[in-house]
């Protein structure tokens, strides 16, 4: 059987193992919580992390390219990046997918096939950490947006800083 | 021996050393950027008065506390408990069901389990039981009781200033514990030493110096009101000259000062202008009581109370009959849920009645203060306005109730009702997302602060979320709200989350599709942008 073969039929299994991997980098008194999957609304990290999961995972069984995977690896990290993780916790969960794949296929997968995907869903882990970057320099925008939208309008109105006004370029 | 494999490296962390330890043992708070607030300077406690005044830094080892602090707090406690019978029996009735545990907006973004509200107070509780319960003097730890030593102060301090006292825990909670109360006091407790927030007490400084909590001067507001004036000349060919500390107008204008000089706040401020001027409405603004929010509200109670009064007491120096109050959230909260406890009902001002409608405004008989939403409600209701509401097409609104407003004093319908008839596309988000089961912002209760930016953004996750959904599924461009602290809040919560998504007061609607007596024809907003149909080719 390929590996695909073999990771579509044990797809259940591997989602739900990454899912609670993943779930575990989260403090044991909330663990419970956040493992419901289906309040979208009322449990956001849980419902989300889940969707993410399968959807990667679904997306390994389907060959896609990379891509495909960039949405649902931003859907968790965006997530991670605001929360108490130092940057490599907040991107590693890639390692964790690969146990959950590991774990459930090396008995039966060949061993080249298995080495061939492992290597691969490596290369979300780089992917991963661009993700992490452009969220973390977001929200140094965020900052000096804020502090921007605080003071810019006064500064103009008192005349202490003054803008090329759009109507003298349409003029020359 | 070697190298970890990467997932040991990353369960090394989280899977194995930290959850296995009780609550109780998971001390010091480690104070990490993004997630605390800067301490109070020591000049603006100073000014007003607050105990142990000095600059503090939180990730010092000393917060330069009085000797005696630890009896400061106990004795605190103990005042507390014998003058607010609530706070007593919150400390008492919790049975820890857990219904509250999953409905706090820091919890669900954090996962933090000291965020559950029902944890949270616990941390008070401990102590509470430590000192004033037989068990707790008995049984120690075994009776759920803790020493205060400083580590307990501190994670008081971190976890008591992450809590926007929202309330929608007390909403799910089978006692009616509100968590929220529980939050003040022990702001309060920390107040006792000195243990503010900057962001906070240089507001509350600044408001009981100047008016509000920018500290901006009387001639600074009238120049920002008239320079607003300018741009709605420009976009409507009206010329309007605000009154303002005008003795003897029928009505006091009190809005929270974010909107008279942050963006979008000011085309808010823009907008009661002109809808003021259309009504001929006989008010005035205030230099002195410039400002609705009260942070004192977030230091105690007595803070709240002395900001609060110079609302009244300007009232009574112009003159006028009644209170009309902008669109702001915890304002709200602080005029109808404490005023009378401060003050009592208000005898130099007359019932509000609108001058327009004659609508009388008998929630308010006691307070003598009227919504800025119940007011444009009912002038439309009556047919007083007249709009042409495709100047608002290019908007997909959607509407995000502000806790203290909706879940706080039951305002559901008048923002929507005025949102419907200003604008065509209107979309709900799901209903256990609005209303009172609104998710907060997450920078409520002066947790709005620049550098706890990170603790901002997964506190507001929850509300984010199901903002993202609208978004995506009715293309919702445009969050409505109607509160100070939402409109400075929700704009980098959306850059974060969902970018594309922009924030508005609901009067700043209401002004860009209300057609004005012998205005020319609008080619702008008010964020001057041009109207549908109206963009340059």
């Amino acid at each position: 059987m390929s590996i695909n073969n073999l990771l579509s039929k044990k797809r259940e299994n591997i989602i739900n193992k990454a899912f609670d991997l993943i779930i575990s980098t989260y403090p044991e008194q909330s663990r419970i919580f956040l493992k419901g999957k289906n309040k979208k609304f009322t449990n956001p990290i849980g419902y989300t992390t889940n969707l993410s999961v399968e959807q990667i995972i679904d997306n390994i069984i389907a060959d896609a390219d990379i891509e495909n995977f960039i949405s649902p690896l931003e859907n968790i990290i965006q997530i991670r990046a605001v929360q108490d993780f130092t940057p490599s916790q907040a991107v590693g969960f890639i390692f964790l997918i690969k146990k959950a794949i590991y774990s459930t296929l090396h008995k039966e997968a060949d061993s080249n096939d298995l080495m061939e995907l492992m290597s691969r869903i490596d290369s979300l882990a780089l992917v991963a950490f661009d993700i992490f970057m452009k969220y973390r320099e977001r929200i140094y925008d965020i900052k000096a947006k804020e502090l921007m939208d605080r003071t810019w309008w006064l500064l103009k109105k008192w005349n202490i800083v003054s803008e090329i006004d759009d109507k003298i370029l349409e003029t020359k | 021996m070697g190298l970890p494999r990467p997932e040991e490296l990353i369960s090394d962390v989280n899977l194995k050393k930290m959850p296995s330890k009780a609550w109780m043992d998971t001390l010091p708070v480690e104070f990490k950027p993004g997630f605390y607030c800067y301490g109070a300077k020591g000049k603006n406690l100073e000014y007003v008065g607050f105990p142990n005044a000095r600059d503090f830094h939180v990730t010092d080892p000393d917060w330069k506390l009085p000797e005696d602090w630890k009896k400061t707090v106990i004795e605190g406690i103990k005042q507390r408990i014998e003058r607010f019978r609530t706070f007593h029996v919150f400390m008492d009735i919790c049975v820890r069901c857990g219904a509250c545990a999953d409905k706090c907006h820091f919890f669900i973004g954090t996962g933090d389990p000291k965020n559950m509200p029902v944890l949270r107070a616990e941390l008070l509780r401990s102590v509470y039981r430590k000192y004033f319960t037989s068990s707790g003097k008995i049984f120690g730890r075994n009776g759920g009781a803790r020493d205060l030593d400083l580590d307990v102060l501190k994670e008081l301090w971190y976890y008591f200033y992450q809590c926007t006292e929202c309330r929608r825990c007390s909403l799910f909670c089978p006692y009616g514990i509100d968590t929220a109360e529980i939050t003040i006091i022990a702001r309060e407790l920390l107040n006792l030493l000195g243990l503010n927030t900057d962001w906070i007490s240089g507001p509350v400084a600044n408001c009981y110096r100047t008016g509000n909590h920018l500290g901006i001067e009387p001639h600074t507001m009238k120049s920002t009101l008239e320079f607003m004036c300018n741009d709605i000349e420009d976009i409507t060919g009206i010329r309007i000259e605000p009154p303002i500390n005008k003795k003897g107008a029928e009505i006091l204008f009190v809005t929270p000062s974010g909107d008279l000089f942050a963006d979008p706040g000011i085309y808010n401020c823009m907008g009661y202008l002109m809808l003021f001027h259309e009504l001929g409405l006989d008010y005035t603004w205030s230099t002195f009581a410039s400002e609705g929010g009260n942070f004192g509200f977030f230091t105690s109670l007595e803070m709240a109370k002395r900001l609060h009064s110079k609302i009244y007491e300007e009232a009574k120096r112009l003159g006028v009959k009644w209170i009309l109050g902008g669109e702001c959230g915890h304002m709200w909260r602080v005029w109808h849920q404490y005023h009378n406890t401060w003050f009592g009902p208000v005898d130099f001002l007359e019932e509000p009645v609108s001058p327009i409608t004659g609508t009388k405004f008998e929630h308010a008989k006691s307070n003598k203060i009227v919504h800025i939403s119940e007011f444009t409600a009912d002038l439309i209701k009556h047919g007083i306005l007249k709009f042409d509401k495709s100047r608002n097409d290019n908007l997909i609104v959607t509407f995000h109730d502000s806790c203290n407003v909706s879940r706080g004093m039951g305002m559901f319908e008048e923002p929507r009702y005025i949102i419907k008839n200003v604008c065509n596309h209107f979309y709900e988000m799901p209903d256990e997302t609005i209303r009172e089961q609104t998710f907060c912002c997450g920078s409520g209760s002066g947790l709005n602060a620049g550098e706890i930016m990170e603790q901002r953004m997964r506190g507001g996750f929850p509300r984010a979320n199901a903002v993202r959904y609208v978004h995506e599924k009715f293309g919702v461009n445009l969050l409505a709200n109607i509160c100070a602290i939402d409109r400075a809040a929700l704009p980098p919560l959306m850059n974060y989350w969902v970018p594309g998504v922009r924030v508005s007061g609901v009067t700043e609607l209401v002004a860009n599709a209300m057609i004005m007596k012998g205005e020319k024809e609008r080619e702008m907003n008010l964020r001057m942008e041009p109207l549908p149909g109206k963009e340059v080719e």
